[in-house]
């Protein structure tokens, strides 16, 4: 699996190319700007852009997708579908057991490369985390040395739970590719995340918050 | 990117060095990988999807050498020579550098998290998007370097030098600083 990493100036956001090798279908991450730079990317390597994967609805990580769906035919795939003005395969209904609400493990296959989508909500109510492999592309929920914003208290709570339950129970050695800056490790973020290490959330919170029966909508 | 196959040895979640089943700890034959390594880095100018953590390397000039996608974390690196490197999406934490140079070289989307690095330096490189989060830096020079959103959040750094070098976006929150010279440099636009 190769995974080249693309920065486009708006937004600052990383984008990822991913292919098994030069010449395959490839699966393209978070398409913040779709610039000269990034076209010369996937084609330069010869591959063929047959997914596109989306870490959560907002601007800065979409933006290039009306671009893409212009030059490419990719699937494109998110938590919800009624956020976007484009088409996208919504895995809102496969990652929850509709009656129980309980989550359901989900994976498929893109390409050849077996990807899990984890929902991370916190950031935002769609955050997906998507896991390839002993890499995780993890959007704007983990970040080198500190966590996603959040816009309120309850859901910095609920984050920080989502990512000790979800992330963290990975193995160390897990690669993190973030939606802005750096990549990281997970044994890199145990360590020295101070967001992590400083989880605030009160027993009060703690109990309120049961991250598999909360209604998503 | 290096492959991510783990080491055969039971309860072992560490990645295998080059083609060998085993992770440099639990290889039968430690000397002939360090052999076959060497040789690797040495001859080619660029070495990519490499897998070596764990090892241990003095003496060597990787000057002018292209490193990409490559694992080489807890290694030990001593006197070695990365003068004009290209290094991208690299993951070097945890390693031990000792009066290495990285003098010029273009640095990016790597990462050196928890690694001690002492008397080495960075001089005029380009370091942007890189993961310096937890190192313990003495008597290191970044001095005309460009550390575009490199993260440096709960390094210690002491004696290091970050003379003239721009620091937008670059983190460094909860940091421990002594001595540490920011002559020239655009601090008010790191986050701190």
């Amino acid at each position: 699996m190769r995974i080249y990493q693309h920065f486009s100036a708006v937004g600052f956001c990383n984008t990822y190319v991913i292919g098994k090798e030069d010449g395959s279908d490839a699966i393209l991450i978070d398409p913040g700007q779709v610039d000269n730079d990034l076209i010369s990317l996937i084609e330069s390597h010869h591959f063929n852009l047959k997914t596109v994967l989306l870490t959560h609805r907002h601007e800065s990580h979409t933006k290039g997708v009306k671009t893409l769906l212009k030059i490419y035919n990719p699937d494109i795939f998110a938590f919800a579908s009624s956020v976007y003005d484009f088409p996208v395969i919504a895995l809102e209904d496969r990652m929850y057991n509709k009656i129980t609400l309980k989550e359901l493990e989900f994976k498929f296959d893109c390409n050849g490369i077996e990807v899990e989508a984890i929902h991370l909500p916190g950031h935002c109510i769609d955050s997906i985390v998507w896991k390839m492999d002993h890499a995780i592309f993890t959007g704007d929920t983990l970040l080198a040395g500190k966590i996603g914003t959040t816009p309120g208290y309850m859901e910095r709570s609920l984050l920080l739970n989502s990512i000790n339950q979800k992330l963290m129970s990975l193995n160390d050695n897990f690669l993190v590719f973030p939606g802005h800056g750096a990549p990281t490790t997970i044994l890199c973020e145990r360590l020295f995340n101070h967001d992590l290490m400083n989880e605030i959330a009160s027993p009060w919170m703690k109990k309120q918050i049961r991250i598999d029966k909360i209604n998503r909508f | 990117m290096f492959k991510f196959n783990t080491c055969k040895k039971e309860n072992c979640k560490s990645y295998v060095c080059l083609d060998s089943p085993y992770c440099y700890g639990h290889s039968p034959n430690k000397s002939e990988l360090i052999r076959e390594i060497n040789r690797k880095i040495i001859e080619e100018d660029e070495i990519r999807d490499v897998s070596f953590a764990h090892g241990e390397f003095e003496g060597l000039d990787l000057s002018s050498k292209t490193i990409s996608s490559s694992y080489f974390a807890w290694c030990t690196f001593r006197d070695i020579d990365f003068t004009k490197a290209c290094i991208k999406t690299c993951f070097f934490q945890f390693c031990y550098f000792y009066n290495c140079k990285f003098e010029e070289s273009d640095i990016r989307y790597s990462v050196f998290s928890g690694s001690k690095i002492i008397l080495t330096t960075f001089h005029n490189s380009m370091l942007i998007h890189n993961n310096f989060s937890g190192i313990d830096a003495w008597y290191t020079d970044f001095s005309v370097s460009d550390l575009y959103y490199t993260t440096l959040a709960s390094a210690c750094l002491r004696d290091t030098s970050f003379e003239d070098c721009n620091l937008k976006k670059a983190d460094f929150r909860n940091t421990e600083r002594r001595r540490v010279n920011f002559k020239y440099s655009n601090f008010e636009d790191t986050i701190n």
